[in-house]
């Protein structure tokens, strides 16, 4: 991190955790459980310069809200510190409090929940200004309501000064929104989803309308999305998180054209586009987003990464190595119910079915695509022998109710992407939290089973 | 071979002194084994469509008008074969025509309920919470298939609710499951799978993805695909999402303020696109894969539908706006026929592209135009 530090950094973001949930139920106490907090943010770090629109992208539960509430103070980081102007913002006096109070605003998702129904847009507008005493007499606040209302394109300002929220639609609420923020004339802006809500037609005003006010204002942005085209459209710089860390961030030009991490490699790959392509290659990942009461360890990634490293020995493939990997977490979280598997060819059909991928179509082994069913023929993968035989006595004794036997079976499966957690590195214009680049530019083999 | 022909549809909403024109006579065509498209921004009436075909509106809804002949009929007026029979072809009271389409506008209630899940099934909006929290995954779909088909045993539904499970990338042990032990993706897929079970013809989705995560999103249109090819399902799917339709439709029709306003296949519809409001819709539209252009807003909001003045419903949007789209709104102009011929030429078949606006013969300098910014920023009442 420390290359991309400099004197224009408006907004720092250090090793910033927010864990949500820490106290214990009665229940827990009593069975003498530890509490398993809700790790929502883990070991953030970001940094945000004067000017810039920052995107921070992921699916959902993947932190980015509880990020952006952190940067403007609604939350209180459990562990680590955010710098804005030099300041930390966990420990300010009052009056920077209240300076802080001003200077960074927020515009929320949802236009229809966060304005009041009961005030009208002059006094929704109005009261951040009375809040930050800002314009003393009720003429001077008219007057800066006004401005700032033509500002957001609502414009003559006395058609809207006196309606309410009701009387108007989405795209005039969520308008509204960017006044309330903008009129005590902040630095520093995070809008969380702020069109998501809003129809197609309408979007892109809004959108077009917060990049040129960011001249007008001189603003910096942090732009929360899951929407990656949006994100595209508005940010200079993205931040990709997947259950509370970031995982790469840099030019969002540099992390669309050439994704460097697996997961945004996938997650650029999952998006549909109206540019009408002949085939479009999709995601490769398995699964979805597990808990983040109980994150996997290592790489939070690992356990649906096309890329996971095989140890330095391994003789078979990646795509095998990453089978057999994902056979032994699945026995280890007891995934396979025994009875399923009774008769004399139980063992057989489990491990077909263990082996198999849960992934579109065109990863595929080819194998798995001759089937009826779902399954892969373990003989026609690229696994060691020795790997193939300690799969099949690990099965063996899962059946017999050894899970723990089973598991240490399959102890020379191991991958440093579960054991160590990656640290950001810098790699082409970015920072990438990856194993795969542990070693500087890294080689990466395409995943891809068909090709052999 | 047509599946569903919809013609002149009209569909009510009765709210206090006025009625609401949710839909206002829709045309159009979906094609045995296709996916269809409806696609718009909330309010232009997609799912009202899409659930009057289903009987399933609102108690204040009802089919003003028009007519929904679909391809498959009860099974009390069957033949050996799945046909019709003769004698209820020929009897007027019955909804069926020669060809052995039935009018599905004129059923009763207990008489679509035989339609639904057997020939018609649908994938509700929130499909995430369309399963029931207390019974097993599995028997959901048992209970379906039971219902339907009454002469199954429990013995071959619950064989056939594990197969349809292990088709859509379940492990036929999950059945067992209750739905809290499923994932996002996992529901989605079930529910699929649910609506699967009798082997329909015609599958409504009603925005599969809406809700999803986009990397679940990517698996579940894939699976879409997949039914679609291996049950030869037609599929008429509804969404906001542009990007989504133009991956997964054969053909779509644009919907706003209750109208449709421009239908086609996929290629007519984003390369071909001749209706001011779609050109308005793409260009407000970001993609991922080009650096990005200016987006451009269309100006104004959609319109409300309480008793709607006959003109033109987008015409106080819409920057090409004249005299005539005042009068009344447009009828559907065949797009080919118009830039071929040079005069406007109303579309006689559902099928060819169409677009519902006064200026099809004006074409070349409309879309010329749409491209540009500063025409989307006039005032849409201005006309030249």
């Amino acid at each position: 991190m420390e290359g991309n530090r400099n004197a224009e950094s408006l907004v720092e973001i250090e090793n910033v955790h927010k864990w949500f949930d820490m106290t214990q139920g009665v229940v827990d106490t009593l069975l003498g459980r530890d509490p398993q907090p809700v790790r929502a943010v883990e070991g953030v770090n970001l940094s945000i310069e004067k000017g810039d629109i920052v995107g921070i992208a992921g699916e959902s539960g993947c932190g980015k809200t509880t990020l952006g509430k952190l940067l403007v103070k609604l939350y209180e980081p459990t562990e680590g510190e955010i710098r804005f102007d030099g300041q930390d913002i966990s420990d300010m006096s009052r009056e920077q409090q209240r300076e802080f109070r001003q200077r960074v605003q927020m515009i929320f998702q949802d236009p229809f929940e966060s304005l009041n129904p009961r005030m009208t847009v002059f006094d929704a507008i109005a009261e951040p200004l009375q809040i930050n005493g800002m314009a003393d007499s009720y003429e001077d606040r008219r007057e800066r309501v006004k401005t700032v209302l033509n500002d957001v394109g609502l414009g003559p300002a006395e058609v809207y000064l006196d309606a309410f929220p009701s009387e108007l639609s989405g795209g005039e609420r969520q308008r509204v929104a960017i006044a309330r923020a903008l009129v005590v004339d902040p630095d520093f802006v995070v809008a969380d989803e702020p069109v998501s809500m809003l129809d197609v037609s309408i979007r892109a005003g809004v959108l077009n309308l917060m990049k040129d006010l960011q001249d007008k204002y001189d603003l910096t942005y942090v732009f929360i999305s899951h929407d990656l085209s949006l994100i595209r459209y508005m940010c200079d710089r993205t931040a990709i998180m997947y259950l509370g860390n970031v995982i790469e961030q840099g030019p969002t030009d540099k992390l669309i054209e050439d994704p460097k991490h697996p997961y945004t490699e996938a997650l650029f790959d999952a998006v549909p586009d109206v540019e009408i392509a002949d085939e479009r290659r999709r995601a490769n990942a398995t699964g979805e987003v597990p808990s983040p009461r109980n994150p996997p360890s290592g790489c939070r990634y690992h356990p649906r990464c096309a890329h996971i490293i095989p140890p330095d020995d391994w003789q078979g493939s990646r795509d095998a190595f990453r089978r057999a990997y994902q056979y032994k977490i699945r026995l280890r979280e007891a995934d396979f119910e025994r009875e399923e598997f009774d008769g004399d060819d139980g063992a057989e059909r489990m491990l077909s079915i263990g082996l198999a991928l849960d992934v579109p179509e065109e990863y595929r082994h080819s194998s798995e695509l001759r089937g009826t069913g779902m399954g892969v023929d373990p003989s026609e993968l690229d696994l060691p022998s020795e790997t193939e035989s300690s799969l099949r006595t690990a099965t063996e004794k899962y059946l017999d109710g050894d899970r723990e036997s089973a598991v240490a079976e399959l102890d020379a499966l191991r991958t440093v992407c579960a054991d160590e957690v990656p640290q950001p590195r810098p790699i082409d214009e970015r920072q990438v939290a990856c194993h795969l680049y542990d070693d500087g530019e890294a080689m990466r083999t395409p995943a891809a089973p068909n090709a052999e | 071979m047509t599946l569903l022909e919809v013609n002149d549809l009209s569909i009510r909403y009765a709210v206090e002194d006025a009625d609401v024109h949710a839909v206002d006579n829709a045309n159009f065509t979906v094609d045995s084994g296709e996916t269809y498209g409806l696609v718009g921004e909330s309010g232009c009436g997609k799912t009202t469509l899409a659930k009057s075909i289903l009987h399933l509106l609102d108690s204040n809804g009802y089919i003003e008008s028009g007519e929904m002949w679909f391809d498959g009929t009860l099974p009390q007026w069957e033949d050996g074969n799945g046909n019709p029979r003769k004698e209820i072809i020929d009897d007027d009271r019955y909804p069926v025509r020669a060809d052995g389409m039935t009018n599905l506008a004129e059923l009763s209630d207990s008489q679509i309920r035989d339609i639904r899940w057997r020939e018609v099934a649908l994938i509700p909006q929130s499909a995430m919470n369309a399963l029931n929290p207390v019974y097993k995954v599995g028997d959901q779909i048992v209970e379906a298939i039971l219902r339907h088909e009454p002469q199954t045993t429990k013995r071959e539904a619950d064989e056939r609710a594990r197969d349809l499970l292990e088709r859509v990338g379940i492990d036929p042990e999950r059945a067992d499951d209750y739905a809290h032990e499923f994932s996002g993706g996992m529901k989605q897929r079930a529910v699929i799978a649910m609506a699967m079970a009798c082997n329909p013809s015609l599958l409504i989705a009603d925005e599969p993805t809406t809700a999803l995560d986009v990397i679940i999103q990517d698996r579940i249109l894939e699976e879409l695909e997949q039914i679609q090819e291996e049950f030869g399902v037609s599929i008429l799917v509804i969404s906001h999402d542009i990007s989504v339709m133009a991956e997964i439709c054969d053909r779509m029709a644009v919907m706003y303020g209750g109208k449709i306003m421009e239908r086609g296949t996929r290629d007519d519809i984003f390369r071909e696109t001749a209706n001011p409001y779609t050109l308005g819709l793409k260009n407000s539209f970001p993609t991922i894969t080009q650096k990005q252009q200016q987006l451009v807003s269309i100006p104004g909001s959609p319109p409300h539908l309480r008793d709607p003045d006959p003109g033109c419903r987008f015409r106080k949007r819409c920057p090409f706006a004249v005299e005539d789209c005042e009068r009344s709104h447009p009828p559907m102009y065949d797009v080919a026929s118009v830039e071929e011929t040079g005069r406007l030429q109303e579309a006689m078949d559902d099928r060819r592209h169409g677009s519902a606006c006064y200026r099809t013969d004006e074409l070349d300098e409309i879309r010329t135009k749409a491209m540009k910014e500063e025409t989307w920023k006039e005032t849409a009442t201005q006309s030249h």
